[in-house]
Parts: structure tokens; C-alpha cells; sequence
């Protein structure tokens, strides 16, 4: 009886001090599917001559190119403060605006300083301010790097607005003479700058994981060879010169070793080289072609196109490993493959079945659903920021190969303004900073 | 003589526990009984009446919204349906409430009518208390017979018997029984339905509402059924599962996930509100392992702001918002 009792009491007690001790836990599933709306205010500019760029309009384009956030349009501002002590709220909550950004541009003896500053409406608190310096020709630089900064701020996700593009073109200048050229730009296409010029075509430009070597492939010597190019000195190596296809290469995440595709055994397979000791390594030996590797985080794993099940699917294989896994099921076309940095979803151009247009497709790994990004046809190269919010690829509009920029989330879709010509290649850079 | 003081100890310390577990459980019971009927005061019932009707509309509407959000992720023939009936629903609701207001006013008539009665016999009683409890006695058979008749002939009865005044004693206290019985009834029904309400607010208003027109009480009946409705549809208890409710929509609605956002990732927070609603503190309790991911949670709370509707909750009612947790775990992304 005693015992029956204390066990009640025990538990009349246990119900009770539970009762007190239970905390609220809201829990919330879902959320918005709308971009974050911020005002990027045009930056303050004390001095007498108009600057060659509008650092307001390259963040605000930044911010919108990431999918993330919205720019508030420029017509629509009540007021336009530079400084943090200009700022209304009431102006800026009647908008909507859930971030403000503003800046002011002051001249320093030939140079720039820019003060900035970021500020949460609705809280009505500065999130965050800093400033930078350069040179009048160095304000695109400037405003990529605002934007780095905020987006990495307000997301907690490093931005990628300061990293540079590869890219090839191809002009016809007639019947017989067509000019390739490699070129570097920002991350948006703007500034570009070329690299290397041949009559011959140049393919699949890489980055190495420091960003300072890239490689390629030209068929300078009218065989396609891989070369490797350091890009501030110039400098160019070749790499292989073996008979018949040298193709796609890819570094590996330390920069030390060169994947890529020779078909010197018969059909195309998959190579590493060691690019100290120029020792060779096979890969893959199947009857089907193997091509587009791409390195895994780990740098012990590459992923890969290969035909070896009728159609073209993406497969992955550890090194001195013989086992080919499978990764893509859905649908009858599966090729080039890019993996975010983050390891979770795969970049692929896709074909679904019973249809013949080539897009870009992503594919959560862990869960393995697929979602298409592209909205056009022919899609090819698609590269992913090393941030993983964006990604570039190539595409044809008007019968023209053109870039187009679409954020990995699906809201942003915009072509790149980008040189005459043909447009094609794409390849993203690491993080440069 | 160990033996004799272990057993006496024994004897006194079952005892003491006990006595010490009733007095906290009657002690809790106090606190229990004082949540349930606060008493606001009487000078303003009215305002209070319509602010909490006003509140109890928009949480509905926040309900509903949130619900047709989730759905619209599946289906937008769903939504619409939904949409649909929901309006369906709100208009049967209006009827439902016009209809439960009239029937109450009728209600209330008798109720009045009853009172009165009541009153009557009260006073009949005071006076003849000794001749009714013979009277009582001798008419007992008469009295099983009247209850064995129907609920109406008793009222009619008892109506008789309040314009009555002068008629026979025997007659005047079993008319007064039957009002009686029927008040008591009254009173037990109402009880039961506090209960089911559990809506302290509501619940004071219209006790003060009682007083006044059929009108009032109307009203308040409406944004009752209103409530219950609301509250059926959270199975939240009382007034917490609305304002979890319209904090967890504010914060959905500023909740914009990082591209490496997943489906059943989970971040907790911990947040930490003034009664003036604006939210002094927050911070991440339990990682999802994913920067990003905790961060776009932590910018979902603090871009909420201040919620001014929590000023309405009394200090007792607030309590549970001072500091909570947040779960953050998406069941609604593509990827």
C-alpha cells in the first residue's frame, strides 16, 4: 500500500514539475517561396566628374542573380540616403523592403573610399558597415566585394560575386576562317579579357582549385591536346600528346592532379596524371565510352559520363577502385556532370524520356529527385558558382550561342551579356579572395 | 527501541508527504480555478468583448491561411476547393451563430422569466419555510407525478405559479421546485459549456455581458462559436495555439531557405520576447549542422519584428512567450 502510494506520489509529482518545466517549441515547415526584397540605394558621390560604373546597380544585379534577394527598382525610392544617419525607416517599410543597403563614395587623392553600411527594416537595425578602397577602375571590383560581404551577412552563405568566368567564342570571319578565343570575365560576363586566340577550336577551359592555372584543350596542333596555362605570367605547358581523343580535363580539389579522358587503348576512358611526376593512372576500362570526370570533394572520387548502360547516365568511382556506381536513373540522357561545393546536389544536362530537348537539371544525392532549372533547349556545360546558388550555362537564342545565369533555386533566368559570336563553355572559378 | 522510533518515523513521514502533496495539489487547484475565470473589470466589458472577437477573427483567417499555404504546395485545384469550402463553412458558421444567437435570446426570455420566478419563490420560501417542508411531505406523491411530466408543462407551471402569487401554497412550491430544478439544470448546462470553452476572456465577458441586451450577448455567442471553431481546428490548448499560430506564420513568411536547404533538416531556436511583442533575443539552440540554414531561421525570427497583437495577453497568458524554442524544419522544398 505505502509503495502504491509513493508511486502515485512520485508521479502526481513528476506531472506536475513537467507541467511547470514544459517549454513552447514552435514549430514552423514551411516557408516563403518570394525573394528577400532589399534597397540598394545609388551610392552617395561627392566628387565633380560621374564614375564610369554604378556600384548600386552591380550589387543590386549581384543580390538578384543569387535567387535570394529581390533589388527594390530605383523609381519606386522615397528617399535616397548615403549616409546611416540619412536613413528613414518609415520610407523604406512602406516598400516592403526587408534589407536596405546604402553607400557613399568619397575621393581620396586619386583613389576611392567607399563607406556602406546594411540595415534590417523591419528591425530598424544596422546589420552591418565597412568600407573599401581603389581606383576609379577598380569600382566593379569595389561593388563585388559589397556584395560579398552583405550576401555572406544576411545569408550566412559566402558570396561568389568577386569570382571570374571562362569561357570560349568563336567568330566566323568567313568560309574558311573562323577565330576562337578563350576569355576572362566577372562572374556577370562583364570585363572580359582574352586568354588565348587560335584558328583552331578551343574546348572545356578548367580552373585549377587556386584559380591561378587553367587548362583546355586546343586543336592549335589540329589533334586535340590538353595545355595548361598559368593565367598572370602567360605561361602555357602542354600536358599530353598521346594518339587520338585528349579530352575534358579536370583538376583535382588539391590542384596536384589532372583527370581527363584518352582514347589511346581503343575508347574514350577516364585518366589521372600526377602532374608532379607526369605519372599515369587509369581510371575506367569498359567498351563504352567514359568521359567528363569530375572530382569529388574528397579527391579520391571522380564522377563521370559513361553510355556502358545503352544511354548516356553519370556514374561515380573511387580511384583504384573497379566499381562503377550509378548515380542518375531519371530519364534517357544524363551528361556532364558539376557538383556543388557542398557535396548535396548535382548539375547534370538531362533529357527526359520521350523527349529531345537538353536541359539543366539538379539532383538532391541524398534523396535523389530531380528538378529541371532551364527553360530553353540544347543546353550544354552547365558550371555552379563555388557557392552553389547560381549556375551558368550555355545555350543557343536566335540561332546564337549565348550564356544564361540562373540561380540554383529556380527564381533568377537571365542571359549574360557576353562578346559577338558564338558563346559556349562556360567554366566558374573557385573563390578567388 | 531502535525498532519503536524507526516505526514511529515511518508512521509520521507517509503522513507529512501526503499532507504536504494535498496542500500543494489544492494550492495548484487555486492557481487552476484562478486561470479559468479571471474577472476583468466590469467598467469595460464591451471593449473587451469586441477586441477579442476582432482577435479571434484574425487568427481564423491566420489559420486558414496557413493552411491553404501548405496546400497550394500540392495542389492549387486543392487550394481552391479548399477556399471554397472554407467560405462554405464560414457562412454555414454565420447562420449557425445567427441561429445559436436567437435561440439564446429566446433562452434568456425564459431564463428571465425563470429568475423571477425564482426571486418569487424565494421570498415565498422565507416566509412559509415551514409550512412548505410539510406541505412538502404530505404532497410528496403529487411532486413524483409532476416530475414524472414533461420539462413544458412544468415550465408552464412555473410561469403559472410566478403571475400567480397568491395561489395555493402547495402549488406556488412545486412550481418553485420545478423552476428551481430547471435553473439548476440551466446552470449545470452552462458550466459545461465554460468548460468545453475554457476561454477566460470570453468567458468574463460575458458574465458582464449577462447584464446587458440580448444584442450584446449575441454578439458575443457568434465570436464564441467563432472561437471554438478556430480552436477545434488548432487542437492547441486555449489561447497559446493562436499566437503560435500567428508566430508561426509571421516567421514562415520571412522564412527564405539557402540553396542547401533539404527537406527534414531542423535547426532550434531559442527566442526570447518582451510583452510588447518585440523579440529581444535570438539564438541557436540546436544546429542543424548547416550555417546557412541556421542563419536564414534566425534572420525568419528576427525579421518578424514586434508582434503587437501579443499586447492583448494578460501577464499570466504571456508568460509562456517570455523565452521559447522554435523548431525550423522545412517540409515543403523541391529539392
Amino acid at each position: 500500500m505505502i509503495n502504491y502510494l509513493r508511486g502515485f506520489t512520485v508521479l502526481l509529482l513528476l506531472v506536475l514539475g513537467s507541467a511547470v518545466a514544459q517549454e513552447k517549441n514552435i514549430v514552423v515547415t514551411s516557408g516563403s517561396d518570394r525573394a528577400i526584397p532589399i534597397a540598394v540605394v545609388p551610392f552617395g558621390w561627392q566628387g565633380g566628374s560621374v564614375l564610369p560604373e554604378d556600384m548600386a546597380e552591380i550589387i543590386g544585379n549581384d543580390m538578384r542573380n543569387s535567387g535570394i534577394f529581390e533589388p527594390i527598382p530605383r523609381q519606386n525610392m522615397i528617399s535616397m540616403p548615403a549616409r546611416p544617419s540619412e536613413v528613414i525607416f518609415r520610407d523604406w517599410k512602406a516598400l516592403g523592403a526587408q534589407y536596405l543597403l546604402v553607400g557613399d563614395i568619397q575621393p581620396s587623392g586619386g583613389r576611392l573610399q567607399v563607406q556602406f553600411a546594411v540595415f534590417n527594416v523591419t528591425t530598424e537595425q544596422q546589420v552591418m558597415t565597412g568600407s573599401v578602397g581603389g581606383t576609379p577602375d577598380q569600382l566593379r571590383d569595389m561593388a563585388h566585394y559589397i556584395s560579398d560581404q552583405s550576401f555572406e551577412k544576411l545569408t550566412g552563405i559566402k558570396g561568389a560575386f568577386s569570382t571570374r568566368l571562362l569561357y570560349v567564342t568563336a567568330e566566323r570571319m568567313n568560309a574558311a576562317n573562323t577565330r576562337y578565343t578563350l576569355q576572362r570575365s566577372d562572374y556577370d560576363g562583364a570585363r572580359a579579357v582574352t586568354l588565348l586566340q587560335s584558328r583552331e577550336p578551343i574546348l572545356s577551359p578548367r580552373y585549377s582549385p587556386d584559380g591561378r592555372r587553367i587548362a583546355y584543350v586546343s586543336f592549335e596542333q589540329k589533334r586535340p591536346r590538353i595545355f595548361m596555362q598559368h593565367i598572370d605570367t602567360g605561361r602555357r605547358e602542354q600536358i599530353t600528346n598521346y594518339e587520338g581523343l585528349n579530352g575534358a580535363p579536370a583538376f583535382s580539389p588539391d590542384g596536384n592532379r589532372l583527370a581527363f579522358v584518352l582514347s589511346k587503348d581503343g575508347n574514350p576512358e577516364i585518366y589521372v596524371m600526377d602532374l608532379g611526376s607526369r605519372q599515369l593512372q587509369r581510371l575506367t576500362n569498359h567498351y563504352a565510352i567514359d568521359t567528363e570526370p569530375f572530382w569529388g570533394a574528397d579527391g579520391q572520387t571522380i564522377y563521370f559520363t559513361s553510355d556502358r548502360a545503352g544511354k548516356p547516365q553519370i556514374y561515380k568511382q573511387r580511384l583504384g577502385s573497379n566499381n562503377a556506381e550509378r548515380v542518375t536513373f531519371v530519364g534517357n540522357y544524363n551528361a556532364n556532370p558539376k557538383l556543388s561545393a557542398d557535396e548535396k546536389t548535382l548539375v547534370m544536362i538531362h533529357r527526359q524520356d520521350g523527349y529531345t530537348n537538353f536541359k539543366v537539371a539538379a539532383q538532391d544525392l541524398q534523396r535523389g529527385n530531380l528538378r529541371l532549372l532551364s527553360d530553353t533547349s540544347l543546353d550544354e556545360s552547365p558550371t555552379v558558382a563555388p557557392n552553389g546558388t547560381m549556375l551558368i550555362y550555355a545555350t543557343r537564342q536566335q540561332g546564337r550561342g549565348v550564356l544564361m545565369l540562373v540561380s540554383i533555386n529556380g527564381r533568377v533566368r537571365l542571359p549574360l551579356p557576353t562578346a559577338q559570336g558564338e558563346v559556349r563553355e562556360p567554366s566558374w572559378s573557385p573563390y578567388l579572395n | 527501541m531502535q525498532r519503536a522510533e524507526r516505526s514511529s518515523s515511518q508512521s509520521y513521514f507517509w503522513p507529512t508527504v501526503f499532507a504536504v502533496g494535498l496542500h500543494v495539489i489544492i494550492f495548484g487547484m487555486l492557481f487552476v480555478s484562478f486561470a479559468m475565470t479571471p474577472d476583468l473589470p466590469p467598467s469595460k466589458p464591451i471593449v473587451q468583448a469586441t477586441l477579442y472577437q476582432l482577435k479571434s477573427q484574425s487568427q481564423a483567417t491566420t489559420q486558414t491561411n496557413q493552411k491553404l499555404a501548405g496546400e497550394a504546395q500540392k495542389t492549387a485545384a486543392k487550394q481552391y476547393e479548399a477556399e471554397q469550402l472554407e467560405q462554405r463553412k464560414v457562412e454555414q458558421q454565420k447562420q449557425a451563430a445567427a441561429k445559436a444567437a436567437e435561440q439564446k435570446k429566446v433562452e434568456d426570455a425564459r431564463k428571465a422569466e425563470a429568475a423571477k420566478a425564482e426571486a418569487a419563490k424565494k421570498s415565498a420560501e422565507v416566509k412559509k419555510a415551514e409550512e412548505a417542508k410539510a406541505a412538502e411531505q404530505k404532497k410528496q406523491a403529487e411532486i413524483a407525478k409532476k416530475k414524472a411530466a414533461d420539462e413544458a408543462a412544468k415550465k408552464k407551471a412555473a410561469e403559472e405559479a410566478a403571475k400567480k402569487k397568491a395561489a395555493e401554497e402547495a402549488q406556488k412550491k412545486t412550481a418553485a421546485e420545478a423552476a428551481k430544478k430547471q435553473a439548476a439544470a440551466e446552470e449545470a448546462k452552462k458550466k459545461a459549456a465554460e468548460e468545453a470553452r475554457k476561454k477566460t476572456a470570453a468567458e468574463a465577458a460575458r458574465k458582464s455581458a449577462e447584464d446587458k441586451k440580448a444584442q450584446a450577448l449575441a454578439e458575443l455567442l457568434a465570436d464564441d462559436t467563432q472561437r471554438q471553431q478556430a480552436m477545434a481546428d488548432t487542437q492547441g490548448d486555449q489561447v497559446a495555439g493562436d499566437f503560435d499560430d500567428l508566430i508561426r506564420m509571421r516567421a514562415a513568411q520571412g522564412w527564405t531557405r539557402p540553396p542547401s536547404a533539404r527537406n527534414n533538416m531542423s535547426v532550434s531556436l531559442r527566442v526570447n520576447m518582451l510583452p510588447d511583442g518585440t523579440i529581444t533575443a535570438v539564438s541557436v539552440s540546436r544546429s542543424s549542422g548547416d550555417a546557412p540554414f541556421d542563419s536564414s531561421a534566425v534572420a525568419a525570427v528576427k525579421n518578424i519584428g514586434r508582434l503587437t497583437e501579443m499586447q492583448g495577453l494578460s501577464a499570466q497568458e504571456f508568460q509562456p512567450y517570455r523565452s521559447f524554442t522554435m523548431t525550423f524544419t522545412p517540409e515543403d522544398l523541391a529539392l
